[in-house]
């Protein structure tokens, strides 16, 4: 990563709660951060070793009920849930990857998406767990030695989580698996032939993608405290596909800026739309349409994403600038 | 015998719903193997087709004329898409077409979101005409139009497949591309054809399912799903598959909701589809290997 | 014992027999070319034995263990490897990046190695630049290493995939026409390399259709026709060999 942009990042990071010092600007900071880390771990799976997901939203809607249910029915202390939604998600993503990988392309998205709703359904149907439609309720919030976490603590806490996860990411990437990803992506054939073993790979980054998902959750659930099936839905799973391709799948960076975006995106057009039209649906209209307007034009005109895109930005600059400077020694020798 | 009278129940609302199922995998199907593109508009065409008409009989048409300026919107949206965002990315990777597609169903939905509103529509067709009564279950007459229509369509495709030039050409382009396009079809042609004639099929089914569960801006992303299962269940390699697909998934529901519980209706097509896709995959030779036959 | 048998090799395609009872064998540090005229069923006996599909009869066996019908990444794990006739390279990578990734084999740190950045999994990343390094020394192509491969002429992304083999240590080596695309000066280049990584103890297996490399490189050459082994032997015995005159009249001739 370069350094400049990643220091700046962390400048921002840190002092974000103290430039915006109400409540509901540290809320949205926290919900940055919690889909960050799942983005991150969609990043990894989408963008390099190319498998699409349609179902993220089941793992995080795993590690937050797992929390959930642990703490509030069975008295468990949230820490040790944490964990527990985690181990929860890994076991069914391997279940669900293991045939699920085996397909290719348009079907193993369809079979993440037909997973994503059938958990989405499961949530519902099996009230006497998950407390059905009507939700989950009176989930403790996270405590260090006695003393809850107040919210601008929780944001330090997810950001340090994310900080956690993208190193780990970043580790991964620049590696010899790293590697082998992008060759599985670039030519699995080629990749096979040297040994690598694509599925067993492509189900343990799928796995970890789905543990990234189920931490998150289990941050989510401990912050909000109460939360319905409602907030995992297919919508959900999708709204994590835009953030990361928006932000720059092969990038992990460009992970958090995906996030980053379309939250932003969101706020903005809450405010601004209900000026123009004033009908109650208005402004999820607008969201939905805006959305997949993003999802086409990314895919069409901007396939590395944001950060792709400032990268060839920099790669043309420095480009143009070496020109120059040849030119300029050319012109006084 | 008050079993058989169920049983014959059943079967005849699992057939009605089978043969809007199968139209859109049909749809699916025409489009998938003509362009290798697995189309997630497919089911907004069936939206949009049903929404329309209802407006149009709302504001005073009659239904067939209504009906009628419905497909022609719809296919006219369906070949502005092609156009628009299909064929510039033909050549891109499965996940990019995916996204394109789902991005532009999400679109779709989205505006008739807003032009809309979330309430359903109704297409009051039938509404003075009391039910039938069959081997002894009773049939509605939106039920029953439902399959004369499905039916008819589902023979117009056929006859348009297998005696016209242009649906000949398609079906070349389906099974070979390579060696239709050496024999002078051109693929964007049979491109633009195959989004144009499976919108106008998914248009038809929306109109003729609004009259039995109303029309609302959202029924298209279940619809897609269901006829995605449908041509999956079928093979995707033929319309005749789909259509049995179609059949069988309908039926296969109205029985699950008949016999085990409404609830579990929507939910047993997705899990039908992940068995087929994980269970049998030698029947699906072109589905594991992600390569059309 | 040799280092590749291929005993009684069949293969049958929808009632078409593309490859017909074929058996040979390799011998370690040797350099077998496969030709045959158009149809013989050379790329259809390579990708029998690179495992890309299995025989519908017949055996392949790899220093004496049978790897027909196994997956191609696990005859890699037994020391066998193969290039593309039209590249499979991975076009998002450097040059040094490519052949990095030949390493795979001989190095082993895994998802934790790697996400935590254990100390194993650093040293194994040093030592497999500098070894991807020296073997794009070999073929010539050290000051590529940082470009991205997509930018190398034909011929050089041809050395840099042979490149990327070598990094794997194979002990066979199959290549798929690895002359076509090459003008002379490179044909001449591609046939030291080959010669080089032989005497260095890798053996090769090559199909070919340029038959001066062919005859200039191989220490036998084994012939097909119509999915039967019709002549083996050294180039000269081959090139006198009447049955493979009578298969090339019409076609390509031998010298």
């Amino acid at each position: 990563m370069r350094k400049w942009p990643l220091l700046l990042t962390v400048l921002l990071v840190l002092l974000y709660p103290y430039l915006l010092q109400s409540t509901y600007f540290r809320t949205i900071g926290i919900f940055i951060g919690i889909r960050a880390i799942v983005v991150i771990g969609l990043c990894l799976l989408m963008g390099y070793a190319g498998q699409a997901s349609l179902g993220q939203a089941a793992f995080y809607a795993l590690g937050a009920y797992t929390s959930g249910v642990l703490t509030v029915r069975y008295g468990v202390s949230p820490w040790l849930a944490l964990p527990a939604g985690i181990i929860l998600a890994s076991v069914v993503a391997a279940a669900v990857g293991w045939p699920a990988l085996k397909l290719r392309g348009h079907f193993l998205a369809l079979a993440t998406l037909s997973f994503g709703l059938i958990v989405y359904f499961l949530l519902k149907q099996w009230s006497f767990l998950t407390g059905g439609p009507s939700g989950l309720s009176g989930i403790p919030a996270l405590s260090v030695a006695g003393a809850r976490l107040r919210s601008a603590e929780y944001y330090y806490l997810v950001w340090g989580t994310v900080a956690l996860v993208a190193w780990l990411a970043h580790n991964i990437v620049h590696s010899r698996i790293g590697r082998s990803l992008r060759a599985i992506h670039d030519s699995e054939t080629a990749a096979e032939c040297l040994g690598v073993d694509t599925f067993r790979l492509k189900l343990q980054l799928f796995v970890l993608s789905a543990a990234y998902a189920a931490l998150a959750g289990t941050l989510y659930a401990h912050f909000v405290r109460f939360f319905s099936p409602a907030a995992f839905g297919f919508k959900v799973s999708i709204e994590f596909a835009i953030m990361a391709a928006l932000g720059g799948m092969a990038s992990i960076y460009g992970g958090v800026l995906g996030v980053a975006t379309v939250t932003l995106l969101i706020e903005v057009l809450r405010a601004v739309v209900p000026l123009a039209l004033p009908a109650a649906h208005a402004v999820a209209a607008v969201e939905t349409a805006v959305f997949g307007l993003i999802l086409v034009a990314v895919f069409i005109f901007l396939p590395d994403g944001l950060a792709g895109g400032a990268q060839q930005l920099r790669t043309r600059l420095v480009a143009r600038r070496a020109a120059a400077a040849g030119q300029t020694k050319e012109a006084r020798s | 015998m008050e079993g058989m009278a169920s049983l014959t129940q059943f079967l005849l609302v699992g057939l009605t719903l089978g043969s809007i199922y199968a139209l859109v995998a049909v749809g699916f199907v025409l489009v998938y193997n003509v362009t290798g593109v697995l189309n997630f508009t497919q089911g907004e065409f069936c939206m949009l087709g049903a929404m329309l008409a209802a407006t149009f009989v709302r504001l005073g048409i009659h239904f067939l004329p209504a009906s009628f300026l419905a497909v022609s919107i719809v296919v006219l949206a369906a070949a502005l898409l092609e156009r628009a965002a299909i064929s510039s990315a033909r050549k891109a990777t499965p996940l990019t077409l995916i996204f394109i597609t789902l991005g532009a169903a999400i679109v779709i939905r989205g505006v008739a979101l807003l032009f809309f509103g979330t309430e359903p529509y109704t297409l009051p067709v039938f509404q003075n005409l009391r039910p039938l009564q069959l081997a002894g279950a009773s049939v509605t007459w939106a039920s029953l139009s439902a399959l004369v229509v499905g039916v008819i369509v589902v023979l117009l495709v056929f006859l348009l497949l297998e005696r016209t030039m242009a649906g000949k050409a398609l079906r070349a382009c389906m099974i070979n591309r390579l060696a239709a396009q050496l024999m002078g079809i051109s693929p964007q042609l049979m491109s633009l054809l195959a989004f144009v004639l499976s919108a106008a099929v998914g248009a038809v089914a929306g109109i003729i399912i609004a009259p039995i569960t109303l029309a609302v801006y959202d029924m298209g992303l279940m619809l897609s799903l269901k006829g995605f299962i449908a041509a999956t269940l079928g093979g995707l390699a033929s319309a005749p598959g789909a259509i049995a697909g179609g059949l069988l998934l309908g039926v296969l529901e109205a029985l699950g909701a008949g016999y085990i519980g409404s609830g579990y209706k929507d939910v047993a097509a997705f899990i039908v589809l992940l068995i087929v896709l994980f269970v049998r995959p030698d029947g699906l030779i072109s589905a594991v290997r992600g390569e059309r036959v | 014992m040799s280092i590749l048998e291929v005993r009684e090799v069949a293969r049958e395609f929808g009632g078409v027999l593309a490859v017909d009872k074929v058996s040979f064998m390799v011998q370690e540090n040797e350099i077998v070319s496969v030709i045959g005229p158009n149809g013989a069923g050379k790329t259809t006996l390579f990708n029998i034995i690179s495992g890309v599909y299995a025989p519908t009869a017949g055996q392949v066996l790899l220093r004496g263990r049978e790897i027909q019908g196994k997956k191609v990444f696990q005859s890699a794990g037994l020391g066998l490897t193969r290039t593309f006739q039209n590249l499979q390279l991975f076009s998002r990578m450097t040059v040094l990046e490519n052949v990095m990734t030949g390493r795979y084999m001989r190095t082993s740190s895994g998802f934790l190695a790697a996400a935590l950045r254990l100390p194993q999994a650093v040293r194994e990343e040093r030592l497999t630049r500098e070894k991807a390094f020296s073997c794009l020394e070999q073929v010539g192509l050290e000051a590529c290493a940082e470009r991205p491969v997509t930018m190398l002429s034909f011929g050089e992304q041809r050395l840099v995939e042979i490149a990327r083999a070598m990094a794997m240590e194979p002990g066979l080596l199959l290549l798929d026409e690895p002359a076509s695309g090459l003008n002379p000066a490179e044909k001449l280049q591609l046939a030291g390399l080959l010669r080089r990584l032989r005497d260095s103890g890798i053996t090769i297996l090559l199909v070919e259709h340029d038959m001066n490399t062919v005859m200039e490189l191989s220490d036998r050459v084994i012939v097909l026709y119509l999915g039967r082994k019709i002549a083996e032997g050294t180039p000269a015995e081959v090139q006198q060999d009447e049955m493979v005159v009578a298969a090339y009249l019409g076609g390509e001739k031998i010298c």
